[in-house]
């Protein structure tokens, strides 16, 4: 049975010897010329600013846990297939019914609960590629902030100066907060 | 005279070493014979001659290419990393070439008085498995090619095909495993010879047939998996310029090329030995091994023009729209299939039916999916109205 990996490690070997041949025979035969220029990172010519491994929005995060939930279960279901399958045939089959109905309702509960992990993923938003961030919804100036003036305060009463005054301590600890 | 010379049989190793070294050069002759039929089939499309200077009809034109790159000059970028940067290509032509290891071509194969065996490299009894296990290999390559070239373009084309390559391995490997419920086997062989006529037990259909839905995810998700047009984010040129590749040249690009195509001939291989009965010739159990041969290289090679069509023929995804594909429609729709194929198979039914069970089983998911989104669902009905209106 070890002779089939055996096989693939033959067949790897050649393709070992393919790859690094060609990378040997490239580099003795292409030129080596030390241009400074060529060396630069492409960005269209612009000059590159900083580098690239920088802090980066890796929006797939929540993507690539669900991934590999989802890996797992399917690697759990091979088998299961398998057995499913052969509890029809042979001595599954002399038993009757019973293992393949159980080993199928066995394999329903687990799709189903990590199909309730799908949706649930899928409810809170998290594969939903454009984020969209829904902000507070405004709230009316209450008395611990400073009313921002808006087209009908400017034009009508002047009934807030006196709050204005009284809060502006807090405005500024607010914007602090922020 | 020859029978004088040579042994009246092959010692084992010897029959290995050359089936290898067939097998692998016919693989590496493919995926070059593949990147030909790309220019021409492209050209055709556009109403173009495509390359014709190089041998008869250009077909030498893959070994001009191949002796280009070798006489290109390497650049390794400022600030990369640079062992990373020389890993990159290997890791990523690597998994795709060791797949084709696995894909079994025809039956037993007799030159004269010898006797090769089957012909594939070898028969795994869970060669299922080791694809899958290979095939998610492949991402390392691209994402560590694409960071360690220190660009941004590289960057962002790398996380997007690992995004990308990630969301759609669920559903291949989903679409294999309701596959996998009808056969019961794990082995690519047994997968294949359960769809031919002579099997014992097998009624001798394409899985095609009783799994379209599998079927049609499985071509999709290829599509996906090998970054191709209309889902080739990683090397978006209009977007990225050459995306995780950026900054290769030379031999290291040609790696990332060769594994590129090698991935596709192995997605196409795959494909015909799960869905089209793999070296099956219809109404002809006992073909011998070279018309078995020709008909998997056929209907292979039938999914390689498709992929080359494809390109010209779909515009490109948008990115939200490729994750919102892969898991609100495909993952779901995959794991219904599962779920109903399951089903047949434990209680008996002809598997025939399954494609009946699947399709009513979606609709529900599909009035669901459409309320839950009625943007998109009055989007539709507009298009609908508009064409009934125009006709």
């Amino acid at each position: 049975m070890y002779f089939d990996y055996l096989t693939v490690l033959i067949f790897a070997s050649v393709g070992l010897v393919f790859v690094f041949a060609n990378l040997i025979i490239a580099s003795v035969l292409r030129p080596k010329r030390t241009v400074t220029e060529g060396l630069e990172i492409y960005e269209c010519g612009e000059e590159t600013i900083g580098e690239a491994w920088v802090r980066f929005d890796i929006r797939y995060y929540t993507v690539a846990l669900v991934y590999v939930i989802f890996a797992v279960e399917i690697a759990f279901l091979f088998p299961w297939a398998i057995v499913l399958r052969e509890s029809l045939l042979g001595e599954g089959a002399a038993a009757g019914l019973g293992i393949g109905v159980f080993a199928l309702v066995e394999g329903f509960v687990f799709i189903a609960i990590l199909f309730l992990g799908l949706a649930y993923v899928w409810v809170k938003g998290d594969l939903d590629w454009v984020l969209t961030y829904s902000a507070p919804a405004y709230q009316p100036p209450t008395s611990r902030m400073r009313a921002i003036p808006t087209v009908d305060t400017l034009e009508g009463d002047s009934e807030d100066d006196s709050e204005d005054a009284a809060e502006d301590t807090s405005t500024d600890e607010s914007e602090d907060a922020a | 005279m020859m029978d004088d010379i040579l042994p009246a049989e092959l010692p084992l190793f010897a029959v290995w070493v050359i089936k290898a070294v067939v097998i692998f050069g016919s693989l590496i002759s493919a995926a070059g014979i593949t990147t030909l039929a790309e220019r021409k089939v492209s050209a055709w499309i556009q109403y173009r001659i495509g390359p014709n200077r190089v041998g008869p009809f250009g077909l030498l034109q893959p070994l001009a290419d191949g002796v280009k790159f070798i006489f290109k000059e390497e650049l390794v970028p400022d600030g990369a990393n640079r062992l990373m940067f020389r890993l990159a290509p290997m890791i990523t032509a690597a998994p795709a070439m060791m797949c084709i290891a696995v894909i079994p071509f025809a039956g037993e194969v007799v030159i004269g008085n010898y006797n090769l065996g089957n012909l594939s490299i070898t028969d795994l009894s869970v060669s299922v498995l080791y694809v899958g296990a290979l095939t998610g290999l492949g991402i390392y390559g691209i994402i560590l090619g694409g960071w360690s070239s220190n660009s941004k373009f590289s960057l962002m084309g790398a996380m997007r095909a690992s995004a990308q390559m990630v969301s759609y391995e669920l559903t291949l490997l989903l679409a294999i495993l309701s596959v996998v419920l009808l056969a019961g086997s794990l082995d690519l062989r047994a997968i294949a010879e359960s769809q031919a006529s002579s099997a014992e037990g097998g009624i001798g259909v394409w899985n095609m047939f009783l799994q379209p839905v599998a079927f049609v995810l499985f071509i999709i998700a290829m599509f996906a998996e090998t970054n191709r047009h209309p889902f080739d984010f990683a090397e978006c040129e209009p977007e990225l310029v050459g995306g995780f590749h950026t900054e290769y040249s030379s031999m290291k690009f040609a790696l990332f090329f060769l594994g590129e195509y090698c991935a596709i001939i192995v997605m196409c291989c795959l494909v015909t030995t799960f869905f089209l009965g793999g070296y099956d010739v219809p109404f002809w159990d006992s073909a011998p091994w070279f018309i078995q041969l020709a008909s998997f290289v056929a209907k292979a090679a039938c999914f390689i023009f498709l992929f080359l069509w494809v390109r010209w023929t779909l515009p490109r995804f948008r990115y939200d729209q490729l994750m919102g594909l892969g898991w609100k429609v495909m993952l779901p729709l995959a794991l219904v299939n599962v779920t109903v194929t399951g089903a047949v198979v434990s209680f008996g039914w002809s598997p025939l039916i399954t494609p009946v069970l699947a399709v009513a089983a979606l609709i529900p998911g599909v009035i669901l999916f459409a309320r839950s989104n009625p943007g998109e669902a009055s989007l539709t009905g507009h298009a609908l109205s508009e064409e009934g209106s125009a006709s």
